[in-house]
């Protein structure tokens, strides 16, 4: 029979994507025995994944008092574009702090992102993963940075013809926002460090981290962690996408038992805008991974 | 003592917690295992494991001590890979090649390889998937496969799209006079294709192509160009060939009607694949992409 690691790379490689996985219970931070690792100390891109830290940054700024939560805040039109959220619409719009934040998270609006992203402060995320021990973590900037390296690597007038670009299967093109190298990147071990503590109540208030969890449990996409696992278990996570990088990252919960922090990353051979099989093999993954770690709440 | 033996001992007990199992995973009996642990155990002056009757569990010395045991044997495998490639290399020029290309192709790969390495060239022809992890490994200093593929450590070359063909039954209605073959007239027949473990994304992209060109297929496996001849030959499928070689009684060569559908390749190879290598076979692709273009 083959262990959990074994399954895991069986997924990616069916899905024709390289894959990045870390599994663990959110009540241990150590590594050996209690993980499931496949790479998981190998730089990756971040894409919507640092979204999450920009949130442990307002719960903090809330906490102190810096922040108020219901304070209306007006985004102007000339905003990061995007699919969802204030991404997707016209008009000025009127919104609290902590409703920005709840799109950010739970359809990765991209604008909401970029404004709530100013107002905690760049330096006060990009110091966080020092601060929370995650030194393989490094967030360079917010969204609209990363799709004005994207213009200028592709070549394009905008966003959208920067990602038709990538799309193109004949003309693999090299551009930093898909290279960890560049850009804001993590690790799998990282992450789910970043969410055990988050879920433990380390990071931020008990009212904080209720708000976090609330709005990661709240997140709509259902194709990527989501379709690995049945009904009752709860799943509260985060996506990322950026061209053929596929990311979902998040806590699963079954009814009685420890709850497991999973983190996976992709990057898809196929550069097509949609490849749902490469969607479907995160939670084939995550399934294959939280199995092996699933223990009993004593 | 032989201490790259002994931490291996060390790392297998540890993964299966298990006397028994280690041993048989080591393919050796449980006393010698035991005992060589303990010689591990003196040489090193901590004890590595907890010996209970529950089973055996590492120490927090033993776990502590563990990562560094792995890291060992993995340098301890890459230096011999490295040195056997070391060996190989001075000698001999490992090119791999995906058999939808053809013998012909192949050869003249094999050739363009040698010429510019200035080495005997060796040919294996293979799935992507196995030819990529090959390159990855330094079992094979080149390969031309499939794209898209999962290219793992492997780098790679720009993407050459070879024209294909359409086979098909002769005395198939489409096989009529001697245009373009429309896709969508194929509707009773199979795709016959490589199976998609082969190159699951490169197969994954073909089907998705043919059914946004109104030609949704059933695919039927063929591991090589030859299975794939016989199902096209005995009115089962119809098959898209980059070979302008393959051919059999009782199968027509029809080009396909409208936008081409490219047999994408790519090399891909290593830092120490020699120079110039993966330009000659890149040229040597671009050129037979031009050919077909033209012929």
């Amino acid at each position: 029979m083959s262990g959990p690691q074994e399954q895991v790379r069986a997924v990616f490689r069916d899905a024709g994507v390289r894959g990045w996985l870390h599994a663990r219970p959110v009540t241990t931070d150590g590594r050996a025995p209690g993980e499931v690792a496949v790479g998981a100390d190998v730089p990756v891109v971040m894409a919507s994944v640092y979204k999450i830290l920009v949130l442990v940054a307002y719960c903090r700024a809330v906490d102190e008092g810096t922040i108020d939560p219901r304070e209306p805040v007006v985004v102007p039109p000339a905003r990061t574009p995007g699919g969802t959220g204030l991404s997707a619409l016209a008009d000025p719009v009127t919104m609290s702090w902590r409703d920005l934040v709840t799109s950010m998270v739970t359809v990765s609006d991209n604008a909401a992102a970029d404004v709530v992203h100013t107002r905690v402060g760049r330096e006060r995320v990009a110091a966080l993963p020092a601060e929370l021990g995650l030194p393989g973590t490094r967030v360079a900037g917010g969204t609209e940075d990363v799709f004005a390296d994207l213009v200028a690597d592709t070549g394009t007038d905008d966003v959208a013809a920067a990602f038709a670009v990538l799309a193109d299967n004949d003309v693999p093109v090299e551009v930093r926002a898909l290279n960890p190298a560049f850009g804001s990147s993590t690790t799998a071990a990282d992450t789910t460090r970043l969410l055990a503590l988050l879920w433990r109540g380390e990071l931020t208030s008990a009212a904080g981290t209720a708000f976090a969890r609330r709005v990661l449990a709240a997140q709509i996409w259902p194709h990527r962690l989501r379709a690995g696992f049945p009904a009752t278990a709860a799943v509260a996570a985060k996506t990322g996408t950026v061209g053929a990088v596929r990311n979902d990252v998040g806590v699963v919960s079954y009814p009685g038992e420890h709850p497991v922090a999973v983190a996976v990353f992709t990057h898809a051979a196929r550069s097509d805008a949609s490849v749902p099989r490469a969607d479907a093999a995160i939670g084939a993954a995550a399934r294959a991974a939280v199995q092996a770690l699933r223990t009993p709440a004593l | 003592m032989d201490l790259l033996r002994h931490l291996a001992f060390f790392v297998t007990v540890a993964e299966e917690r298990h006397f028994g199992r280690a041993a048989h995973r080591l393919g050796m009996a449980q006393p010698p295992l035991s005992q060589g642990l303990r010689r591990l155990e003196n040489r090193l002056g901590v004890a590595l494991f907890d010996r209970g009757p529950g089973g055996v569990a590492p120490t927090a010395a033993g776990r502590d001590l563990l990562p560094r045991a792995r890291a060992l044997l993995e340098d301890a495998d890459a230096l011999g890979r490295a040195a056997r490639r070391h060996a190989e290399a001075a000698q001999v020029l490992r090119i791999g090649v995906v058999p939808d290309l053809g013998p012909r192709a192949s050869a003249r790969l094999a050739t363009r390889a040698r010429a510019a390495a200035g080495r005997r060239t060796t040919l294996r022809v293979g799935p992507t998937v196995g030819l990529v992890d090959a390159v990855s490994a330094g079992t094979l200093d080149v390969a031309v496969v499939a794209h898209p593929a999962v290219l793992e450590s492997a780098r790679a070359g720009p993407v050459v799209a070879l024209p294909t063909a359409v086979l098909l039954p002769a005395d198939h209605p489409a096989a009529d006079g001697d245009g373009e073959v429309v896709l969508r007239t194929l509707r009773d027949l199979d795709l016959v294709t490589a199976p998609r473990t082969h190159a699951p994304a490169a197969h994954d992209l073909l089907l998705d192509t043919l059914d946004t060109r109104g030609r949704p297929v059933r695919a039927a496996d063929a591991t090589t160009p030859a299975e794939a001849l016989a199902l096209v030959a005995t009115g089962a499928a119809f098959a898209l060939t980059p070979d302008p070689d393959l051919g059999a009684d009782g199968v027509v060569r029809r080009w396909p009607a409208g936008e081409p559908m490219p047999f994408r390749v790519r090399v891909v190879f290593r830092d120490d694949t020699p120079d110039g290598v993966v330009d000659a076979l890149a040229a040597a692709l671009r050129e037979a992409a031009a050919l077909r273009e033209h012929g």
